[in-house]
């Protein structure tokens, strides 16, 4: 008895000299940095709706009659944006179809179900812009886009492979949505040559006609020498890269809610035109005129011609100059505006992003300059015009030592050397639509990977000029196999990975398109909430 | 009397007419958050609110292409304004207030004026920028009412009926600016009722001591220990210490809970939850095998602790319906807790009583605890796999620091409650029934 109450009061006496601060244990640091940690939320989104009548071709207009539940199902999700209240888009590709369900022809990028599952389970292709709330519910009334032209036979000059199935009204290769200040809802697709402005607080029962606000670029024509839409660089169908019109399967989009340093005007659209043409190209429509109907700014970047590390393997003395783009898929593949008055892009074949000022718009109009470069090394000659040079240069390839020492491993070996690290990212914490008016810190880079299957945390480079070149270290990964790879279809794993947002809370939200066909909301679980920005 | 029932039927007919007015039964609006401050003044309180413009359905603002034409917009605003003088109600001492002063406009989606008082105030006040672009079904809808009050010192209450029809769907950030007092925020939903923003003591008391009895009757993990807990006991008199611990020990961490003392990572909710259903495992364990009932009071007291946090998470939404007056909301919630923790126990004794008369004492005691275990393990194991998802806090100096105050913490309760049980068994000798006794009396009987 007696031996317990020295042990209690010896506990309690050891207790309390920690406990109230008179002893602090040094050894361990008092003041680590706290990079953001994340965990999964398995119960987002929610079950998608399940309307009795629904038919795809008919859509919003129930079928009379049919009281099967149809469940939407998404295909392939290959963009997803926030608005000002935290309502999460997502642009899939679950329309574009060429097999049949159900009497409607798909192909492998229709929603994730095949006849025997949609015919047994009555579930049908959602619409192509599904909008969710913050809690996983989806809002019908916002989600919108009409299946029925991917039927129609009209495809316009589109003279591709693959014109089977496609839209003809919303942008064919459905791809990056950006939601503005003013609350619009832009699109852009990568097997088109368009982008398009919906207001979705009026979208529902017209279906995609009702909230079309605006399109740059015109159906099925690129700006190439023959109008196809494609990434040639030579040859009859060769991109052009500088039309004041016509873009060439853009991928991405971000809105100024600022005044442009160039426009003189608020509502800079920023155009990522990168997979057929290599060029962020600004338009606004205070510049509209007779002779400028689209309200062309200018524009710059041009490819480099190849990549610096193809196939993994580094082009030996031959790198990208700054300022150009890789050639390949995606180049540039994003467009996002910091609270730096900086635009940040993805030259993703090189897994960098590139930083430029606004005024870089000042380089176009120009005199249409060869599309690839032919000497760097030549400042002012004609080929390098589109050429602005960056502010910086952050290459995504290292590993923070003190995160992780074995970057020998052989997974994050290949991770590295593969040529889509810089698919999307995300300026953390962020208010993407207030851009760089946005009062959080941006610390942070949210890095999508692509084929690395994970997405990371980088420290956002903050120093001024003459730092062109930043290896950024990666600070910490958000799905839940840590550093290296993260393939798979569990939550929290990856299957390609391809474009991110975070709303005001400081959830992020990652769409996984081809075969992975999600969208998965990260939560952060700091212990510090200094995530927690509730705006309205 | 009458005035009440007057007033509560002219809430039912607002709620029927205007709430039916201003939505229609569409799917959940893209956003459903409103932001207001209340100011008090010597003279006039000042309600200043945001509300999103697609919760105000109805309106018919021209439209100049798909954006709202400012310069024409004027005299639908002006009807929005009056909709939402009747939307928002606002009662001095029960008596609803009639502003004298209402201004507008819309406002653009991206507009962060509401993020302090003055700025919402002189922005709202101001003519809107009829350049401004703002799209149709986006931005808001900005009021400023200024309401003649008696005086500051009244008690104020703040309803919604904007969107009601959406019940708790619908949120309205209220922060509250009394005269002289620090400021304080709360969120009312579309089913919250009138809520008093500055509650006398009486008023918080009575609001938190029905809600301690509301969770514990609808806590079916708590009801389901407690019964655990007095399934061997046949009389009040051997509770007395168990219930003491139990009472003692939920206290501590609820107003630990409540002064933010408690662990914050995210892996903690899950594991209070996880904890919660172990402790009802155990018990009902420990009746099975039939344990020493004289040392039930450490074990119940050592739960009672994790019991304790999870009665904050009840609490933790409504103690912004507190006012100044936290303490005394806290120990009418725990009042509450005790009040309907005897509740339970005047039926669930007898009850057992009952079931002692046609089942043999021990037999019922181990069937009872079975049962209880079965439903308390399928809860443990899905809390387990919920907290496994958690991720766990790292030990760095300040998790050490918050682990020894805890612990000096749970060290002093054990010790508090020793001694209390020390004194009443001193206090009351003859009294105080010993358990164990009954329980090995029970369990040779049954052998």
């Amino acid at each position: 008895m007696k031996s317990g109450r020295i042990l209690y009061v010896g506990a309690l006496v050891v207790a309390l000299v920690v406990g109230l601060g008179l002893w602090k244990p040094t050894h361990v640091k008092a003041h680590r940095e706290r990079v953001p940690k994340f965990r999964v939320d398995v119960s987002w989104p929610k079950e998608l709706p399940a309307p009795t009548g629904y038919n795809q071709a008919t859509w919003p207009t129930p079928t009379p009659g049919d009281n099967v539940a149809h469940r939407w199902v998404q295909g392939e999700v290959a963009g997803n944006c926030t608005d000002q209240w935290d309502n999460i888009y997502t642009f899939n590709r679950a329309w574009q179809v060429g097999a049949s369900v159900n009497g409607v022809l798909q192909n492998n990028e229709s929603g994730a179900i095949d006849g025997n599952d949609a015919t047994a389970a009555g579930a049908l292709p959602s619409p192509p812009v599904v909008a969710f709330a913050p809690d996983g519910r989806t809002i019908k009334e916002r989600s919108f886009g009409n299946p029925t032209l991917w039927l129609a036979g009209a495809h316009g000059a589109y003279t591709g492979t693959s014109a089977i199935g496609r839209s003809a009204y919303m942008p064919y290769g459905a791809h990056g949505c950006f939601v503005d200040y003013q609350g619009y809802l832009w699109v852009g697709g990568n097997g088109d040559g368009v982008i398009q402005k919906y207001n979705p607080a009026v979208a529902g029962p017209a279906g995609a006609a009702a909230t079309y606000v605006l399109q740059i670029g015109t159906k099925d024509v690129c700006d190439t020498a023959s109008g196809i839409c494609g990434s040639s660089l030579t040859g009859a169908n060769a991109a052009l890269n500088h039309s004041t019109t016509l873009l060439n399967e853009p991928p991405d989009i971000s809105v100024d809610p600022e005044v442009g340093p160039v426009s003189g005007c608020t509502g800079d659209i920023y155009v990522a035109d990168g997979y057929g043409n290599a060029r962020i190209v600004v338009f606004n429509p205070c510049k509209v005129t007779a002779g400028n109907p689209s309200g062309y700014v200018g524009q710059w970047g041009t490819s480099c011609g190849h990549n610096e590390v193809p196939n993994g393997t580094p082009f030996p003395g031959n790198p990208c100059p700054l300022g150009t783009y890789g050639t390949g898929a995606g180049h540039p593949h994003c467009v996002v505006l910091g609270n730096d008055g900086l635009v940040y892009t993805c030259d993703r074949p090189n897994g960098r992003i590139e930083v430029f000022e606004k005024t870089c718009a000042a380089y176009g109009p120009q005199p249409p300059p060869a599309m690839v470069i032919t000497n760097p090394n030549l400042p002012n000659s004609s080929s390098n015009q589109m050429i602005c040079p960056p502010k910086r240069v952050i290459y995504i390839t290292n590993f923070g030592p003190e995160n992780y020492p074995a970057v020998s491993s052989p997974q994050v070996a290949a991770a590295l050397s593969a040529g889509t690290r810089a698919c999307d990212i995300d300026l953390y914490p962020n208010v993407d639509y207030l851009a760089d008016t946005s009062p959080t810190s941006q610390r942070y880079i949210l890095n999508t990977d692509l084929d690395g299957d994970n997405n990371y945390i980088l420290e956002k480079p903050t120093s001024g000029s003459g730092d062109i070149t930043a290896t950024s270290p990666i600070l910490g990964s958000i799905g839940k196999c840590g550093f290296g790879p993260c393939p798979g279809h569990n939550a929290g794993e990856f299957a390609y990975s391809h474009t991110n947002s975070s709303d005001s809370k400081g959830n992020f939200y990652v769409a996984e398109t081809i075969t992975g066909r999600r969208i998965q909301k990260f939560v952060p679980v700091d212990d510090d909430d200094h995530h927690d920005h509730d705006h309205h | 009397m009458l005035r009440t029932r007057i007033l509560v039927f002219a809430f039912l007919s607002f709620v029927l007419f205007v709430g039916c007015s201003l939505t229609v039964a569409h799917d959940l609006p893209a956003n459903t958050i409103m932001n207001s401050f209340v100011k008090i003044e010597p003279h006039q309180a000042d309600f200043v609110a945001r509300v999103p413009v697609d919760l105000v359905r109805g309106l018919a603002y021209p439209l100049k292409g798909d954006q709202y034409d400012l310069a024409l917009s004027q005299p639908v605003t002006e009807q929005a304004i009056a909709m939402l003088a009747q939307g928002f109600i606002l009662l001095e001492n029960d008596v609803r207030l009639t502003p004298s002063k209402t201004t507008g406009h819309l406002s653009p989606a991206a507009d962060r004026s509401f993020e302090d008082y003055a700025t919402a105030v002189e922005e709202t006040d101001k003519p809107l920028d009829p350049s401004v672009g703002i799209a149709n079904g986006m931005g808001y809808l900005d009021i400023h009412f200024v309401y003649p009050i008696s005086s500051p010192k009244s008690v104020f209450r703040i309803q919604s009926l904007v969107a009601a029809d959406l019940g708790s769907l619908t949120k309205l950030t209220v922060r509250y600016m009394p005269l002289g007092e620090p400021s304080r925020a709360m969120i009312i939903t579309g089913d919250s009722g009138a809520v008093v923003l500055n509650p006398a003591w009486y008023h918080a008391a009575a609001g938190f001591v029905v809600l301690g009895v509301e969770h514990i009757l609808s806590g079916i993990d708590h009801l389901l220990f407690l019964f655990c807990l007095v399934i061997p006991y046949r009389r009040w008199r051997g509770l007395i210490s168990v219930i003491t611990a139990f009472t003692i020990a939920h206290s501590v961490t609820l107003f630990a809970s409540a002064f933010n003392l408690a662990p914050k990572g995210a892996w903690f909710p899950p594991f209070v939850e996880m904890a919660i259903a172990a402790s009802i495992v155990y018990m009902a364990l420990e009746n099975i095998v039939g344990a020493d009932l004289r040392r039930r009071w450490v074990i119940t007291g050592m739960f009672g602790l994790v019991h304790g946090f999870g009665f904050s998470y009840a609490l933790g939404q409504q103690l912004q319906f507190a006012g100044s007056h936290l303490l005394v909301s806290l120990f009418s919630f725990n009042v509450g807790i005790e009040i309907g923790q005897l509740m339970v126990l005047a039926v669930m004794l007898p009850a057992l009583a009952l079931f002692r008369r046609v089942v043999p004492e021990r037999v019922g005691v181990i069937i009872l605890s079975a049962l209880a275990a079965h439903i308390a393990w399928h809860w443990m194991m899905e809390r387990w796999q919920a907290l496994k998802q958690a991720p766990w806090p790292t030990l760095d100096a300040d998790s050490i620091i918050t682990l020894a105050r805890w612990a000096a913490a749970l060290l002093l309760a054990f010790g508090a409650a020793r001694l209390l049980v020390n004194w009443l068994g001193r206090k009351f000798p003859s009294r105080v029934e010993l358990p164990e006794t009954r329980m090995e009396q029970t369990t040779r009987a049954a052998s």
